[in-house]
Parts: C-alpha cells; sequence; structure tokens
C-alpha cells in the first residue's frame, strides 16, 4: 500500500498514471482525492496552454523543392 | 517512368507526413527555443534534412521520436552557428506575446509566462509528455536519461509550474 507522499509524487510525474495501485490510494483518501481534482485541473489548463496558436502558414509545409520556373510563352 | 512515379508517390507521402505533424513540431520547437523564429527557422531545416535521410526512417510508427532528435539536433547547431545573447526571461516573455496571449484567457497567459520560466532541463520532458503525448521511456530514450531521472524532472517541473502560477501547493509534497 503507497502512501500519500509517494502517491502525490506519482501523480505529479504523471496525472494520467492509471497504475490501480494509485487508484486504490486515491479511493482511500480524502485528502489525495482532492489534491488528483487539483492537479487535473491544472493539467488540462496546461495541456492548453502548451498548444500555443501558430502562425497563419505554419500547417503548411514550405516545398522541399523549387518549383520549376514558369515556362516562357512563345513569341509568335 | 515506373521510377518516377514511385517517386512522386514517396514525395507526395513524406510531404503529406511532414503537413501533419508540422504544427506539433513547430510547437515543441517553440517550447524548446521560446524564440517563434528560431522555432520556424529549426522546423523548416529540420524538415530538409529529413527529407535527405528519409530513407534512414525504417518505422513511419517511429516517425514523431525520428523528428524530434532532428529538432533537438538543429536546435542544438542553431548555438553552434550563432552566439546568442543572454535575453532577460521578461523580455523574452513580451517579445513572443503574440504567440503566447493569443486573445485567450489571462490565466493560460500566465501558465505560458511560467513555462517560459522554468529551466529547460524540466520544460522539455514537460512538452515532450503533455504535448507530445511520450511516455516515460520514450522520453528516456530521446534525452538519454533513466526513467527514474525523467520521473523525477516531471515531478520538479510540475511542482516548480504550480509554485510560479500561484497555485495552492498545500498539498503538494515533499521533494
Amino acid at each position: 500500500m503507497i502512501d500519500c507522499t509517494r502517491y502525490r509524487q506519482a501523480m505529479l510525474a504523471q496525472p494520467h498514471d492509471a497504475d490501480p495501485a494509485l487508484r486504490e490510494h486515491r479511493e482511500s483518501c480524502r485528502d489525495c482525492n482532492l489534491f488528483t481534482e487539483r492537479l487535473l485541473r491544472f493539467e488540462s489548463g496546461l495541456e492548453r496552454a502548451l498548444r500555443v496558436a501558430l502562425p497563419d502558414a505554419a500547417g503548411e509545409v514550405v516545398p522541399l523543392r523549387a518549383r520549376s520556373p514558369p515556362r516562357r510563352r512563345s513569341s509568335i | 517512368m515506373k521510377d518516377q512515379v514511385g517517386g512522386n508517390h514517396k514525395r507526395a507521402r513524406f510531404q503529406a507526413l511532414c503537413q501533419s505533424l508540422r504544427p506539433d513540431l513547430l510547437r515543441f520547437a517553440f517550447w524548446l527555443s521560446r524564440d517563434r523564429a528560431l522555432a520556424e527557422d529549426v522546423v523548416q531545416e529540420t524538415m530538409l534534412r529529413a527529407w535527405k535521410a528519409q530513407d534512414s526512417l525504417l518505422d513511419e510508427a517511429a516517425v514523431k521520436p525520428w523528428f524530434l532528435t532532428i529538432i533537438r539536433r538543429e536546435y542544438a547547431r542553431s548555438f553552434e552557428r550563432k552566439r546568442f545573447a543572454t535575453v532577460d526571461i521578461d523580455e523574452l516573455v513580451a517579445q513572443e506575446e503574440p504567440m503566447l496571449a493569443a486573445a485567450e484567457e489571462q490565466n493560460l497567459a500566465e501558465l505560458r509566462a511560467a513555462l517560459f520560466r522554468l529551466p529547460d532541463e524540466y520544460r522539455e520532458p514537460l512538452v515532450l509528455q503533455v504535448l507530445m503525448g511520450f511516455s516515460t521511456a520514450e522520453i528516456a530514450r530521446e534525452l538519454g536519461l533513466s526513467g527514474a531521472a525523467v520521473l523525477t524532472r516531471l515531478f520538479r517541473a510540475r511542482k516548480q509550474l504550480r509554485v510560479l502560477c500561484g497555485e495552492d501547493t498545500s498539498l503538494d509534497p515533499p521533494e
């Protein structure tokens, strides 16, 4: 059985850790349950914060190969 | 003729791959460098190097770590090419404000500013985990660390970040 310190240390490293031992501790400890709620709220903000808006052209891939120069029109 | 069709197909496939990954790669490079212009340069250079080295990509499932390794190398190279002046973090935050704030909530902007202040050795594994969805083992491989070292860095990253953001840390564990 893990204690509160181990539980919170593990959760701070991996908030979405699905280890059954962690779940078991959380379900039996009110403080750790509260800690987890706060942490997951913070984590959700962190996920959004890291998804910075990209410049307009960011989705575009610059062609890896230069385009061929435009063909000259033949003068008649 | 057949070779040309195969080449075109390969080129199109690779271009599509780059297209789908580019936003995440750009975000990763941005959090790595904390500089939008440098991030764009690094990603562009990464794409060129990846294009030249695409035959070395044996497993398409491993494409993300493959690109990230190139980005990290390119970022390191950018320091070899150019010696960057030391910049104050507040200046850095102000400089990248359009990308950090981008008309979003105030607490997101604060969180981003706090991420800027986080030491590189904590920010990088955190970005790999949260943004790129890497497992502890993948982060360890990418950064050349043990799994335990990665977990320690992730723990410290969140702990520091929460303090920087003024979160209620009364229930946080000691180091």
